[in-house]
């Protein structure tokens, strides 16, 4: 007789399956692999994560918030230096263009269009072709810049501004109550 | 016999209650806006998951601290990632996908007993006693979760903790449908016997 396989005893399990529920029903060997992981199931629901009060999910918040507004602060200063990846990919192009363009008298040909990507789109760092360019003109500014981009620099302090702290310190007053320390 | 939703409904009493639906629509919209250069959008996300991003990363660290400072590298993860996010699937699974692997790449800097929830921050709800006897039990399930080999771990920690359907676990996982079942009903198996084993030394 072949056996239930796993998932299709944790349909059992999960109140599915009645073609299995019989062979389980009849058959020694899976009723005690389901009563095992019917246990388990008992003993895991039960697990609770310890619950923060409210005061901390306003916390947490506040300091997720405060490390975003850091990351945003730094985050134009990064796509400046795209701009220039950009703006010296597009001189790099240009001057490409100029070198092979037949010289016509008096009445230059109008430029073509740079095949460059969208200003107003820029595409993620490791995606971006600019910086194949900015690494070729300018080695150091590119490595220095690309790891910042990728979130790759120093992690931020998490700690609470004292500003910050004070208002956390005195919501825990409130909650405990007055004459307590905290 | 009960299901495993019925008998998870009890565990997670404080996570708000949104249609499916809708609770992706919304975040669609406050993805947009982010993308859009919203700022407050993103503080809406935050606030909306920061509850299931912190009980996920507790579940891998079994401490607060730690579980505090890889919810918040979850969340700067995302958010620096969040121009990228095309909505091939929902924020949500996004989300879960960035956490898990938040989670497998941290190093616990804590012991767990060396990093219990500040009493200042935990929950006075229940009586003294009442918690203890619950807490300390929980604890040693916790722990033996934090040992169940990777895969059944996430998929536990996932499906029973966080009440996700199969189909969004493999998403998350990225495996099959029925690998999630196999690797369930693996954990929860391996879960008994470890406790037991514990029970009896
Ligand atoms: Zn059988």
């Amino acid at each position: 007789m072949s056996h239930v396989p796993e998932p299709r005893l944790l349909d059992v399990l999960e109140g599915r399956g009645a073609t299995d529920r019989a062979h389980v029903d009849a058959c020694a060997q899976c009723r005690a692999r389901l009563a095992e992981a019917q246990a388990g199931l008992a003993l895991a629901a039960g697990a609770e994560v310890p619950e923060p009060s409210p005061v901390y999910w306003e916390s947490l918040r506040r300091q997720v918030s405060r490390r975003v507004d850091e990351e945003s602060e730094r985050r134009p200063a990064f796509w400046r230096r795209v701009s220039l990846g950009h703006a010296l990919a597009a001189a790099a192009v240009l001057a490409g263009i100029a070198t092979f363009l037949p010289v016509a008298g008096r009445h230059p040909a109008p430029l073509p269009e740079p095949p460059l990507p969208a200003w107003s789109a820029l595409p993620p760092a490791e995606e971006d072709e600019g910086l194949d360019v900015l690494r070729a003109v300018a080695p150091v500014v590119a490595d220095a810049s690309v790891p910042a981009a990728c979130g790759g620099v120093a992690e931020c302090a998490v700690d609470l501004s004292d500003e910050e702290s004070q208002v956390l310190a005195d919501r825990l007053r409130r909650e405990i109550g007055p004459g307590k320390d905290l | 016999m009960p299901s495993i939703p019925a008998a998870l409904a009890a565990s997670d009493e404080s996570a708000p209650e949104l249609a499916p639906a809708r609770r992706h629509e919304d975040d669609r919209d406050a993805v947009a806006a982010c993308q859009g250069g919203e700022r407050e959008a993103f503080d809406r996300l935050v606030e909306k998951y920061q509850r299931d991003v912190y009980r996920l990363c507790y579940r891998y660290v079994n401490n607060h601290q730690d579980a505090n400072d890889m919810a918040q590298e979850v969340f700067l993860k995302a958010y620096r990632a969040l121009d990228r996010f095309r909505g091939d699937s929902s924020f949500s699974t996004w989300l879960y996908r960035i956490a898990v692997n938040t989670c497998l790449n941290f190093r616990a800097s804590r012991k767990p007993e060396a990093a219990e929830l500040p009493e200042a921050l935990a929950d006075k709800s229940q009586g003294p006693l009442e918690r203890l006897e619950r807490d300390e039990q929980s604890r040693l399930v916790r722990e033996a979760v934090t040992r169940l080999p990777e895969k059944q771990r996430a998929t536990l920690i996932l499906k029973i903790y966080h009440d996700l359907t199969h189909e969004e676990v493999s998403a998350i996982l990225g495996s099959t449908v029925g690998t999630v079942k196999a690797n369930l009903f693996h954990a929860l198996g391996n879960l008994r016997k470890m406790l037991v084993a514990e029970a009896g030394e």
